[in-house]
């Protein structure tokens, strides 16, 4: 409960420091909502337009780049995202005032920390199961998870990845806190959280695999156990994605009847509805400029991982990447999360290595942690499976091609615990605790260091 | 029990004077790096010629800078060490009469490969024009640094100011960014840098609640058994 007045106490700068559309895409979660709002209805691809209120905010460079997307028009070129973190944002929208964009930006990016908040409270409860005999460990994981500096800046932006982390953060507590038994309730909840990813944002729909692999595992494990008391496979999965289809199909369906897509973006949307182009001439000229540029990059798995270098990237991303141009943590900084990185590497192979000497091979709950290894990796499977394919998709169609670590968060806790796990099984016991203690200070640190040094210096 | 609620509440009280002591001390005194200037390193960047006399780097910036106290000069070596030594300066003009006020002499040894270079003086502030010098008497074909230009053909350098963190804050709060009064801004950084403290001390006094020796049981409870 105190981390989490922390948390809010220390979001409130980074709520204030961050310039507004400096966040990623802020502009366009900003524009939907206010669209929605005036509007009263959802917002379409190729014709939803910002009001000259948003487009009057913002450095110049925030307008050229602007003009370079959407061709100098005032398109929302993320009106296909899905509708429900924005439709949660109305309420607020609705009793701010109007006439000026500025105060409303900073108020309702006061939701993203709530949103953050859920995130870590949900983290919490997860980890408390995972480990509920190491309480320093707890303290690194969730202390690490809060001060992470790229989630700090996410939480204090107005974007629909927050949802997104809250919800997932939720279906990772669910999915492990019912790994052990069958029940209809839990089903549906699942499905129901499910939906609600569905119906915020695209990038969360590979956690329906997720999810098919976590509960495939948990029915192989109950048949074993017990194999009367075992319900349908078909009828358990059947109930979980039918929920979700129920509460987040109907956004889809709509998809494909507007732009014959389940699954738009504004080019196929322009490739589609090539009208577009005459009421936005400046589109056109981008188009070329597309093709020579997909050409040029390299999008397959070993320019992902060896050639371009960015796997390393990534890894710098998911600790920061901010502002428009993505500029990253100090080299300090860097030093010593590889360092810890290295640290935890190090571990498992300490832990591999003994278990081959010993010819004794741990077990998933003494690699992991309790069920650990079964939960994890499909979440961060998926994760990483995200942000490659965005990655791919914006170089293909020739945007600012990020690799943008912010997708991994919604394995945030994973990600934090297999780092801080791998050193667990470095650490001779006695050293434990003080490790854990110094951990979780650099991580505070590194966060405010990043603020103070990095964000404010490079925004003001 | 009384003993302990009052231990408690000192331990608390003592925290939060400690959060408060700390927190005003580094908003005061810490000092924050600002980027004041910049030359940024846009479109294709090519290199100029040897550093020397005969081609040296001199430029003046006109503007009003305060507590500058860094010039950073993106420089290249070649890919090669070189040994000549370099002269740098800073000045102004007052009434026409050139008036240096900063200068240092360093090795070409120093220098990284396509990486900035930092000219760090005493903070000045600035009213007016404000130049530079870059040169090097010994530096030949083979022996020799360059600096790299951008696309308008500008050395790229970046001007630093540095300065506490209640000045910082002034400067962010005159921006008025999102309409938020100054004492509000000012709020905002206090409370920031005190949820951060607070949550280092936490994390002390935690640690030192868990790994406190146990106090050995009163003699006269000693030996005797709950039932």
């Amino acid at each position: 409960m105190l981390l989490l007045v922390i948390f809010i106490a220390k979001e409130l700068l980074w709520t204030y420091v961050t310039p507004p559309w400096e966040a990623p895409d802020e502009t366009g979660h900003y524009g939907y909502v206010e669209s929605m709002f005036y509007e009263k209805k959802f917002p379409v691809l190729g014709e939803t337009l910002f009001s000259s209120r948003v487009m009057a905010v913002g450095p110049e460079e925030s307008q050229k780049q602007t003009d370079k997307y959407i061709g100098g028009s005032s398109l929302n070129w993320i009106a296909q995202h899905p509708p429900l973190y924005y439709l949660l944002l109305e309420p607020f929208y609705a009793i701010l005032p109007h006439d000026n964009v500025l105060p409303s930006i900073f108020f309702l990016r006061f939701f993203s920390v709530f949103l953050g908040c859920v995130t870590l409270y949900f983290g919490w409860k997860t980890v408390r199961i995972l480990v509920p005999d190491q309480e320093w460990l707890q303290v690194a994981v969730i202390v690490g998870m809060a001060f992470l500096p790229m989630f700090s800046s996410i939480s204090a932006s107005v974007n629909n990845d927050n949802l997104v982390f809250a919800l997932s953060a939720y279906l990772l507590y669910r999915s492990l806190k019912f790994f052990e038994k069958e029940d209809t309730a839990n089903n549906i909840i699942l499905g129901i959280i499910l939906g609600l990813l569905a119906l915020t944002k695209v990038t969360a729909l590979p956690l329906f695999g997720g999810i098919l692999v976590i509960e495939t595992i948990k029915h192989v494990r109950l048949r074993k156990k017990n194999r009367n008391k075992c319900g349908s496979f078909w009828g358990h999965l059947g109930t979980v994605f039918g929920i979700a289809f129920i509460i987040a199909g109907w956004w889809y369906i709509r998809n494909y009847v507007l732009y014959q897509s389940f699954l738009p973006d504004l080019v196929t949307v322009v490739n589609r509805h090539p009208e577009i182009l005459v009421k936005f001439p400046k589109l056109a000229t981008f188009f070329p400029e597309v093709v020579s540029q997909s050409a040029k990059a390299g999008t397959g798995l070993y320019d992902f991982f060896i050639t371009k270098n960015f796997l390393l990237e990534y890894f710098k991303n998911i600790w920061g990447a901010f502002g428009r141009f993505f500029f990253q943590l100090a080299d300090w900084q860097y030093a010593i999360i590889y360092l810890i990185t290295a640290l935890s590497v190090a571990g498992y192979i300490r832990v591999l290595y003994l278990a081959a000497r010993e010819k004794n091979w741990p077990t998933l709950k003494q690699f992991f942690g309790w069920k650990g290894g079964v939960i994890w990796y499909p979440f961060l499977f998926v994760s990483v499976a995200v942000t490659w394919k965005l990655y791919i998709i914006f170089q293909e169609r020739g945007f600012l091609g990020a690799l943008q670590g912010r997708y991994l968060f919604s394995a945030l806790l994973p990600f934090i615990y297999i780092l801080v796990r791998g050193i667990d099984h470095l650490l001779p016991e006695k050293w434990k605790k003080f490790f854990w203690l110094a951990l979780a200070c650099f991580f505070v640190i590194n966060d405010a260091a990043t603020l103070l040094f990095r964000i404010i210096p490079e925004f003001y | 029990m009384k003993n302990i609620f009052m231990k408690t509440r000192l331990l608390v009280g003592s925290g939060v004077v400690l959060v408060i002591a700390i927190t005003l001390v580094l908003y005061w005194f810490l000092p924050v790096s600002f980027t004041i200037y910049a030359q940024p390193d846009k479109g294709n960047l090519r290199p100029a010629d040897t550093i020397s006399t005969a081609t040296p780097l001199e430029q003046c910036i006109d503007g009003t800078f305060a507590a500058v106290n860094s010039l950073d000069i993106l420089l290249g070596t070649y890919n090669r060490q070189n040994t000549n030594m370099n002269h740098f300066e800073i000045f102004t003009f007052e009434n026409g009469q050139k008036k240096v006020l900063f200068k240092e002499d360093f090795s070409s040894a120093k220098v990284e490969d396509n990486d900035y270079f930092a000219f760090i003086f005493p903070p000045m502030d600035i009213a007016g024009k404000f130049c530079f010098l870059l040169t090097s008497s010994d530096a030949g074909n083979t022996n020799g640094i360059t600096l790299w230009l951008n696309s308008q053909s500008e050395p790229v350098l970046k001007l630093t100011s540095t300065m506490p963190l209640h000045e910082a804050v002034k400067k962010m709060g005159m921006e008025n960014r999102f309409h938020l009064p100054q004492i509000a801004v000012v709020a905002l950084c206090l409370l920031y840098l005190a949820s951060n403290i607070a949550m280092v001390i936490l994390l002390l006094a935690l640690y030192a609640k868990k790994t406190a020796i146990p106090k050995p049981a009163h003699p006269s409870r000693a030996g005797k058994k709950r039932i």
